[in-house]
């Protein structure tokens, strides 16, 4: 995920030098170094540990593609978000300063798209509150993969947006996404795996090695299910409502394609069974195109944005209600 | 296991390339930070259809590379990782962008094909401007125009550090990958079941040597941060303490510890040695030697006794003058040495304990001079063997010039040659040496008294002849 130089203006690259130099400010002063000296030497293995495993390059089946891993869930599962956001900045600054790996303009979109998501939306929105009530093998794993799969996903959006903003690529955003972002499931799925492994050895050899375990506030932010469930819904509506408005003011990749390709987006498809779908779709789909029917405003494309987010929303509630049904059943047989 | 040596060969393929004597490597850090910078702006400043301005700036590169005789080849081969993808990004730009923009002859080039060229040229010149950069300049220097930039010193640290540990941690993985696979006879590689076991054993091994590492530090005047003048000026102040020193330099009396309540390992010891004099502290495994030391140093408190070091009570708020006077060389020399180069190893006691820059230089001069290591200042300390990394551990300690120096199993994993080359040093020391060693040849070559260890209690306290020469005595304690 190492952005070279070339992939970025200077605009976009010193925009996000300043949101990573910003975060950073605030790591150092969250971290408090003066009163826990021993955090350096601990952090410079651990960056160390984390740079080697980055090196190593694992094969996604059937993709003709390699990942490797970030590292950003494993820091902040061990050194907490600040100090792991701290020790990712120095990891990436090594990769650009000493080996030129990923280029100097563009370490502050690194920084922001391999460590920022990874240390605090993994650790204070994943790790700690699947932690605060105690840590088992089970929870280990869904909170690392779950937290890496979620880093990656953002950071892959991130290098598609910054990409795009800088105007290197005449590819649609959308089609850089669709082809980044599966990638990057994959690769998350697999470093989810691999950091739940490394992380259970560590809980079964020395659980206190492990940051936020059983700890309701401290130092991490006192961030509840309820707040974390709120800033989810709200990014999620963000997303739904602002991005999408942003997204849909492009066309879709494949209908830009036929249009070049064809002269056409739309094709047409005769017989009865066509005609049957094409109906049935019709009567159900209240936002077609993501829009209001019969209305082509913003606000249309908005609407729909917040209603997917909604109704994703609602899916997951109701799998999570059909999960608890089915283990308080088990639990009473 | 040939990958992991490959990795560590390339990590340090830069180190060398960046320590060769031309002149383009002699200019100052800074400027060819700042001037890769501002490079590489201008660069990605170029519009996607500017193709003759990035081809201006190909002189940059190509005058630097020619320079410092750095070979395109090796650059090349460096970003074939990265080149295809920025070649990937741009190869969709002449099916998006089929609009004709100029003539070259006959020839119709669309933007796309222009903004395709141009991606790549400035892809390969960014590339190649990194390259430059990191190869004729050191590791050492790019962390100190960063600090001339006013980067945050939490930051050069961690990169320091990062970057030191890289090969312990490359060496360990190896180590542990030999032993798994005498283990597991006809395997490719480490099994993917392993995969977990194996990478959560060697982080557990780097979390405990980032401990070790942390002492070392501190027994050498770190404080966490960088010294700006305001604490140097501190630090002179703390320096100019009087201190008593009565006939002895160092007293122990009836100490006690325990790491857990109820189970002492140092119990009830008391001693008195004065400066000059030689001491071997033997004892068999788990018998307190190791804790002794450290206790010694303020690395572990005690509970219960008093000791003096030079005349300054052992305690809390005295560490750190105490630290100045008595030095301890860790057993494993990896733990001690954390900087990348000898040089920059040896100054990092007297730095830290707020010495002036002439001081420094004279200090670290002279304990290398002392172990007999003139000439290895710019010596990495990766590229060292472990009889070098010894002789260099103990210049870090006498760079403080201490009145007592603590030894931990000094000639573990010292062959002959340098066993012989060391324990020639160790006769020339000055001050008192405290030396814990199962290496009773060594210690009856050079110690003047031996005490002995047993259960944390001191057994036997003597000449040296007299307590080596009791046969009866060692083999109770299971030394022979």
């Amino acid at each position: 995920m190492h952005m070279a130089d070339a992939l970025v203006a200077p605009a976009v690259a010193g925009t996000m030098y300043l949101l990573s130099a910003g975060a950073g400010g605030y790591s150092i002063k969250r971290v408090k170094l003066e009163d826990e000296g021993k955090k350096i030497p601990v952090m410079g293995v651990m960056g160390a540990f984390v740079f080697a495993a980055q090196m190593l390059n694992f094969t996604l089946p059937g993709t003709g593609s390699s990942g490797h891993l970030c590292g950003g869930m494993m820091l902040s599962a061990i050194l907490g978000p600040f100090a792991g956001f701290l020790t990712m900045i120095g990891i990436l600054a090594i990769q650009c300063l000493f080996f030129a790996d990923g280029g100097l303009l563009a370490l502050g979109c690194n920084i922001w798209n391999m460590a920022f998501y990874g240390c605090f939306v993994g650790a204070l929105l994943i790790w700690k509150p699947m932690m605060k009530k105690g840590a088992g093998r089970g929870k280990i794993l869904a909170a690392s993969v779950a937290g890496c799969v979620l880093t990656l996903q953002l950071g892959a959006f991130s290098v598609a947006l910054e990409t795009f903003a800088s105007g290197v690529t005449e590819l649609p955003f959308p089609v850089f996404l669709a082809a980044m972002q599966p990638i990057h499931l994959l690769i998350g799925l697999v470093e989810g795996l691999i950091t739940a492994a490394v992380l259970c050895f560590v809980y079964e050899a020395r659980p206190e090695l492990l940051w936020g375990i059983g700890e309701e506030g401290g130092a991490g932010g006192k961030i509840s299910y309820k707040k974390t469930l709120g800033i989810l819904g709200i990014t999620a509506l963000f997303l739904g409502g602002v991005v999408s408005l942003f997204a849909s003011a492009f066309p879709d990749g494949l209908e830009w394609s036929l249009e070049k390709v064809a002269g056409t987006a739309e094709f047409s498809a005769e017989g009865a069974a066509h005609h049957a779908a094409e109906k049935i779709q019709e009567f159900t789909a209240f936002l077609p195109d993501y829009g209001i029917k019969n209305s082509e405003t913003a606000l249309g494309t908005s609407l729909s944005g917040v209603v997917g987010a909604l109704l994703v929303a609602a899916f997951c509630f109701l799998l999570c209600q059909v999960f608890k049904f089915v283990k308080r059943k088990r639990v009473n047989e | 296991m040939s990958k992991i040596r490959q990795a560590v060969s390339k990590l340090h393929k830069m180190d060398q390339l960046s320590a060769r004597d031309q002149w383009v490597n002699r200019i100052h850090p800074l400027v060819k930070l700042l001037l890769t910078f501002f490079y590489l702006i201008l660069l990605l400043s170029m519009g996607k259809y500017q193709l003759s301005g990035v081809l201006l700036l190909t002189v940059y590169p190509l005058v630097g590379f020619s320079l410092s005789e750095l070979k395109y080849r090796e650059c090349i081969w460096r970003f074939r990782l990265v080149l295809p993808l920025i070649f990937f990004m741009g190869l969709f730009n002449p099916f998006f962008d089929r609009e004709i923009i100029v003539y070259w002859g006959s020839v119709p080039v669309t933007g796309g094909m222009l903004s395709m060229a141009t991606l790549l040229l400035k892809g390969i010149l960014a590339l190649s401007a990194g390259y430059l950069l990191i190869a004729t300049t050191s590791v050492m220097d790019i962390c100190m125009a960063l600090r001339m930039l006013y980067v945050p010193q939490i930051f050069v640290t961690m990169m320091l550090l990062i970057y030191r540990y890289l090969t312990v941690l490359f060496e360990e993985a190896e180590l542990m990958a030999q032993a798994y696979m005498l283990r597991a006879p006809g395997q490719k590689g480490i099994h993917y079941s392993a995969w977990g076991s194996f990478a959560g054993q060697l982080l557990l091994r780097s979390m405990d040597r980032a401990e070790r590492v942390y002492e070392s530090m501190c027994l050498r005047g770190f404080q966490g941060e960088f010294q700006t003048e305001k604490i140097r000026e501190s630090l002179k102040k703390s320096q100019a303490i009087p201190r008593e020193t009565g006939e002895f330099c160092l007293e122990v009396k009836n100490l006690y510890f325990s790491y857990h309540p109820g189970k002492e390992t140092l119990s009830d010891v008391s001693l008195k040695a004065k400066e000059g004099e030689c001491i071997g502290l033997i004892g068999g495994n788990g018998m307190g030697k190791s804790t002794f030391l450290k206790v010694l140093v303020g690395l572990l408190e005690y509970s219960e006794g008093e000791a003096q070091i030079c005349g300054i009570p052992l305690k809390k708020e005295n560490y750190r003058e105490i630290r100045r006077l008595i030095g301890y060389v860790f057993q494993d020399s990896d733990s001690q040495l954390f900087m990348p180069t000898v040089y920059e190893d040896v100054m990092f006691g007297p730095k830290n304990y707020g010495y002036d820059k002439e001081e420094v230089k004279e200090r670290t001069e002279a304990a290398l001079s002392m172990v007999h290591l003139e000439g290895f200042e710019k010596r990495r300390i990766y590229e060292l063997s472990g009889g070098e990394k010894k002789l260099v551990s103990i210049a870090t300690v006498l760079a403080l010039s201490p009145k007592i120096i603590l030894m931990d199993e000094p000639t573990v994993a010292l062959d002959p040659k340098n066993r012989k080359n060391f324990m020639g040093i160790l006769r020339e020391l000055p001050g008192l040496k405290l030396i814990a060693s199962h290496d009773l040849d060594m210690v009856g070559q050079c110690c003047d008294r031996v005490i002995l260890l047993e259960q944390g209690k001191i057994a036997a306290d003597g000449a040296v002849n007299e307590i080596l020469q009791d046969k009866k005595l060692l083999e109770e304690h299971g030394l022979i």
